[in-house]
């Protein structure tokens, strides 16, 4: 695994950097964003949790609403992130904080490395992230999420991924407190 | 620099992210990617409809199979000619004359009067 700085300020540890995993094309924040601007793709990942996205979490869709309520929602993440990188972090409102929340809904107190998640109001898409300093965060994936709980495979391997890039740093002498590691993840 | 941003700098991969470059793309092309979505969607759901793979239409629009991942990714600009040949390719109607009657152009034409 490696790190890759997708915006980060020049004069503060402030900013958001991406794992890239061994064997990969591409960094875990590159490829969210590159597969759920891809119509194919979306297309494909909502035929195959058909029974998930007309189960009633989210009432009964079609894929074809299904896909274009993903884009307007990754158009307003996207916006926000992009804003970030170009008005940096100084302003009152230029904080990740806005955006990212901790990954467990019941979590309250926002701590440092902390397992956390981006969203869009009451969205299904999720940017997944460590918090490593008060508005630095490690980005390790992304997912629509369909279900109230984290059961699904992928977004079993979502979580997979936030352990081994909380392993990475902590090899790494970058530590975390043991205590995050008893939270419960929805 | 602080502490935490030398570490991980020591930890940095040899490929740099484009996502930047790709978000001004999406940004600044919004209004049209949306159209060519809206199109993918469509297509790909007259093919399954169909039981047709991309392969079958590219042969039936004598066009290359990258040029239709490329429909049905939502990424193309496309032409009216190239909609129309999937209408016909598909048997489905992308574009009607009633759209367009109801419309822009036909309010420009009166707006205009």
């Amino acid at each position: 695994m490696k790190l890759v700085p997708i915006f980060v300020a020049d004069d503060s540890e402030d900013g958001i950097w991406s794992i890239h995993l061994d064997g990969m094309p591409q960094n875990e924040f590159d490829k969210f964003f590159d597969v759920i601007n891809d119509i194919e793709w979306l297309h494909n990942f909502f035929e195959q949790n058909k029974a998930d996205l007309q189960g009633g979490f989210f009432g009964s869709i079609s894929i074809g609403v299904a896909v274009s309520r993903t884009l307007e929602e990754v158009e307003e993440m996207e916006n926000s992130l992009y804003d970030y990188s170009e008005q940096g972090f100084g302003g009152r409102d230029s904080n990740l904080q806005h955006l990212f929340k901790p990954l467990n809904n019941f979590e309250y107190a926002i701590t440092i490395h902390q397992k956390s998640k981006a969203r869009i109001r009451k969205g299904w898409l999720r940017l997944y992230a460590i918090r490593l300093a008060e508005n630095c965060y490690l980005v390790t994936g992304g997912a629509i999420k369909l279900t109230q709980d984290m059961k699904r495979a992928h977004l079993q391997n979502e979580l997979k991924k936030l352990e081994q890039a909380k392993l990475f740093l902590r090899t790494n002498g970058i530590a975390y407190p043991e205590d995050l590691n008893t939270y419960k993840d929805e | 620099m602080n502490n935490l941003k030398e570490k991980l700098s020591t930890l940095i991969s040899d490929k740099p992210s484009d996502w930047k470059a790709k978000a001004k793309y999406r940004r600044d092309n919004r209004e049209w990617l949306k159209k060519s979505a809206a199109i993918a969607v469509r297509v790909l759901d007259a093919l399954k409809a169909q039981n047709f793979s991309q392969k079958d239409l590219a042969e039936r629009m004598n066009i290359s199979p990258q040029q239709i991942s490329k429909i049905v990714k939502g990424q193309e600009n496309l032409t009216l000619e190239t909609i129309s040949n999937l209408e016909i390719a598909l048997g489905i109607q992308i574009i009607s004359e009633k759209t367009i009657h109801n419309g822009t152009l036909l309010k420009g034409k009166k707006s205009a009067a």
